[in-house]
């Protein structure tokens, strides 16, 4: 055999071999049942929750209206006999800060005028009521971060008192010319943002008008006019004190979480039985009863959202995710791969969550309630509506 | 100034590591960037099992027990690391390709690889005792296959898919370290020490890949092993047979049952965020003797001839723990004796002319197999036929050769359950060697 014969046998193999080794493509089913291997369906079992208890922690209403964390999206003025979930008012705190654009020349142009604007979005309670409100001049600078929602600060002069009607989406509230005359300068300067403090919004002293209003933080400003301008002050930092007192129980099967007064609902399940299986998803569901809420003349809401927290064995609050209310089920739905990859490791065992709590999301704040369905325990064959999870298994191998 | 020839001696690693980079570069590549997947029926047992010995004997039909090489340390035989002549040194990578075809005519194809084998030959006293250290794989488990299916979650009628992934990966990997003697100018003996290592690991893999709000879980079963066996050889030559220069060699080796030590833990999780499901179980694992004879001629300059014949009783297998094919709790026992015959030639057209062209101064390596599988899952007895194929090119250092092999081949049947593999499988090799230990003499 002569080496050029040797030489292209050779390159002729190789060049085959590559092309077979290149062409290579994920493995399918082919060969399962030479492997043995025989995986069993994922299967969803349904866990009713334990045990369920109210629990006080402190609720955060404030925030800041935009850019920065934690956001406060709304605010609350008013006050509401509730023989349902209980007497509530609420009355508010806004600073703001100078606009990012301004006209050419305002800076050189007096001030006329200067309103409070907000922007009403939400109102519990009787919304065709007038209500009585009251702007005072924050005395000295506050801090909403951190503070509960029963905090106050610290308030000066009254500037404004008026009635708007709470139906009206967007509530003007005139502040005194002595007030533009004092900061007219002030508001064209550098120092507006720590020279003046922000402004209270409430009622009056006694004052139950059936309602409490609550208003878009984004959308609310000061408003500031010149002969030739209209210049919106947007707030920044806003708080909202809540005054929430006692309500009456819920009958049996139900319970009501309310927002803005520092509930939390611990919850418990028993998952002895799903100790050290495999789970692919974790979801936590939990029923609502609209009807419970509705009263003809009366607005009630559901909360927007709920947070779900883990409770840690050193007694920490971990955030582990929102949910928002699905108005086509009547229910709330958590489910993620950190609330499953939570779950799993309590399967295991290796969990430093102790327990879940759920929280009405603080914002958007609201005088809001949810009120749970916690029973009875479904016949045969019907759906659990109680809180529950479901756990999506999968088999380990044999 | 330094001599030149000494510069030279000096550049040769340098050179020899750099032609070793470009060659196993670029099949290192092809084997990362590929599913790195392989046989279904690696699954049985410990794993498909490896038979590389050395590049030539790989190419020769994977004979050898009975060849004589001082270039080539030959692990299939510790007799022969006593013609060891100079210190060698040998690395190999492989890429396998196999493709899967089903009793439906359904076909999957699956590529893997990676760096197969590195040996060691120190001439103690030259052709007379050698001494051999090798890093191979003993078997490798890498197979996958997939099973779909959808899932009805408790409320909502729209189902989730998923996919089971049915992964195995691991293998044993051999380290040997051993002595060959010559006794006589015919006769040579040997011995080696072969701890085995390794972990096999059955993973089952469930994804649900539409849908972010299910997490990817992951079920291992390992078993971790470890032990240690001894190996014997002998090896005859008979010289001027047939002509001036040529010799007949008959070999025989013996690897000894192992008993191997281990534990199995079934995890659940990724890497180093695992969790442990099961208490960790301690076993022990018997591996079956491995009996070689091997018949070779070494012409006196082109031709070599070699067959092998090797035998494995797999039916005494013994495990504590669960393997494919093999349960000792369930009394499940597909293995069976593994037989292995092959032979296969190399010329090399210039002979031992030095001044003849590149590739006539080439070896060209052809050879065959067959192989009784150790497994016979659904009591069918599968078989193995394979060609193997190879070229050793010389390079500008006489005592150094790149070895390029192919094999590819046939396993199995389309009947029932079972599957038929198509493979290939394509070796780099680099062998080279420097005399060391020589003391050099004026004049």
């Amino acid at each position: 055999m002569s080496p050029t014969v040797l030489r292209t046998c050779t390159a002729l193999a190789f060049v085959g071999a590559f092309l077979f080794l290149a062409a290579c493509q994920d493995p399918s089913g082919v060969g399962l049942g030479v492997i043995g291997e025989e995986g069993t369906d994922p299967n969803v079992s349904v866990v009713a929750v334990d045990m369920l208890e109210l629990r006080e922690q402190d609720d955060f209403t404030g925030g800041f209206a935009r850019s920065l964390s934690p956001v406060q999206s709304r605010i609350l003025v008013g006050a509401a006999t509730d023989p349902l979930l209980g007497n509530a008012s609420a009355f508010a705190y806004a600073d703001f800060i100078p606009p990012d654009v301004i006209p050419e020349g305002y800076l050189d142009r007096n001030i006329i005028s200067a309103t409070l604007r907000l922007v009403r979005n939400y109102a519990y309670g009787d919304s065709t009521v007038t209500v009585p409100l009251q702007v005072y001049q924050m005395e000295e600078a506050w801090i909403p971060i951190g503070a509960p929602s029963d905090s106050s600060f610290a308030v000066g002069d009254l500037l404004v008192e008026t009635m708007v009607t709470a139906s009206d989406s967007v509530h003007t509230l005139s502040l005194p010319s002595s007030w533009v005359s004092t900061y007219n300068e002030i508001l064209r300067s550098d120092s507006v943002a720590t020279a003046i403090d922000g402004f209270q919004v409430r009622l009056p002293d006694g004052a139950v008008p059936g309602v409490v209003m609550g208003f878009d933080t984004a959308m609310s400003s000061l408003r500031v006019l010149t002969a030739q301008d209209t210049v919106d002050y947007p707030f920044f930092e806003v708080f909202t004190h809540v005054e929430r007192e006692d309500a009456p129980p819920p009958p049996p099967n139900r319970f009501v979480l309310r927002g803005g007064v520092g509930e939390t609902l611990s919850l418990a399940f028993s998952l002895e039985d799903f100790a050290n299986l495999p789970i692919a998803n974790a979801t936590l569901r939990l029923t609502v009863d609209p009807q419970y809420l509705s009263e003809p003349g009366f607005g009630r809401s559901i909360p927007e959202s709920l947070t779900l927290y883990g409770r840690t064995t050193d007694d920490n609050r971990l955030s582990i995710m929102n949910a928002s209310f699905d108005e086509a089920t009547n229910s709330f739905a958590f489910s993620s791969a950190t609330l499953t990859a939570v779950i799993q490791e309590t399967l295991v065992g290796d969990s430093i969550i102790e327990s879940l709590e759920l929280s009405v999301t603080a914002s958007p704040a609201s005088m809001s309630a949810l009120p749970l369905i916690i029973g009875p325990e479904p016949a045969e064959g019907e759906a659990d509506t109680r809180p529950r999870f479901a756990l999506t298994i999968i088999p380990r191998p044999s | 100034m330094r001599p030149i020839s000494n510069r030279l001696n000096y550049m040769r690693p340098i050179l020899l590591g750099a032609m070793l980079a470009l060659w196993l570069l670029p099949m290192t590549t092809m084997a990362q960037s590929s599913n790195n997947y392989g046989s279904a029926y690696s699954s049985f047992g410990l794993g498909e099992r490896v038979g590389f010995t050395s590049s030539m004997t790989d190419a020769m039909g994977g004979t050898g027990t009975g060849l004589r090489s001082p270039l080539y340390v030959n692990m299939s035989n510790p007799a022969q690391w006593s013609d060891v002549s100079f210190v060698g040194f040998s690395a190999s990578a492989e890429v396998r390709g196999t493709e899967t075809t089903d009793a439906s005519n359904a076909t999957s194809r699956a590529t893997g690889g990676g760096v197969n084998n590195l040996q060691l030959g120190i001439p103690i006293s030259s052709q007379k005792v050698g001494l051999t250290l090798a890093f191979r794989p003993y078997s490798h488990v890498d197979y996958r296959a997939i099973e779909e299916g959808a899932l009805v979650p408790d409320e909502g009628t729209t189902p989730v898919a998923y996919r089971h992934n049915f992964e195995g990966t691991g293998g044993l990997h051999q380290f040997t370290a051993g002595l060959g003697f010559r006794l006589s100018p015919g006769i040579s003996v040997g011995a080696s020490a072969d701890v085995f290592f390794g972990t096999i690991e059955y993973l089952q893999r469930t994804e649900f890949p539409d849908n972010d709000e299910y997490r990817e879980t992951r079920i291992s079963r390992s078993t971790r092993l470890s032990g240690v066996t001894g190996t014997l050889g002998a090896l005859i030559t008979k010289d001027n047979v047939f002509g001036e220069g040529d010799g007949v060699h008959f070999g025989a080796s013996l690897t000894l049952p192992a008993k191997l030590s281990g534990d199995f833990v079934e995890t659940l999780g990724v890497s180093l965020d695992r969790d442990t499901l099961t208490t960790a179980l301690d076993g022990n694992v018997t591996l079956p003797l491995i009996a070689r004879f091997g018949l070779a001629y070494t012409g006196r300059e082109h031709w070599t001839f070699a067959t092998d014949v090797q035998y494995e009783p797999w039916s005494s297998f013994e495990s504590d723990f669960a393997f494919g094919g093999y349960d000792p709790t369930s009394g499940v026992n597909s293995l069976k004796d593994r037989l292995r015959i092959g032979g296969g030639f190399q010329v090399i057209p210039a002979g031992r002319r030095r001044t003849a062209g590149y590739f006539a101064r080439t070896a060209y390596r052809l050879g065959a197999y067959t192989e009784r599988a150790f497994y016979a899952p659904f009591d069918a007895n599968l078989n193995t036929y394979a060609i193997t194929a190879g070229v050793s090119l010389p390079t500008v250092i006489p005592v150094a050769r790149f070895d390029l092999g192919l094999e590819a081949g046939m396993r199995g049947t389309t009947d029932g359950m079972l599957v038929r593999d198509l493979f290939i499988r394509g070796t780099a090799t680099i062998n080279f060697g420097e005399r060391w230990f020589i003391r050099r003499r004026l004049g």
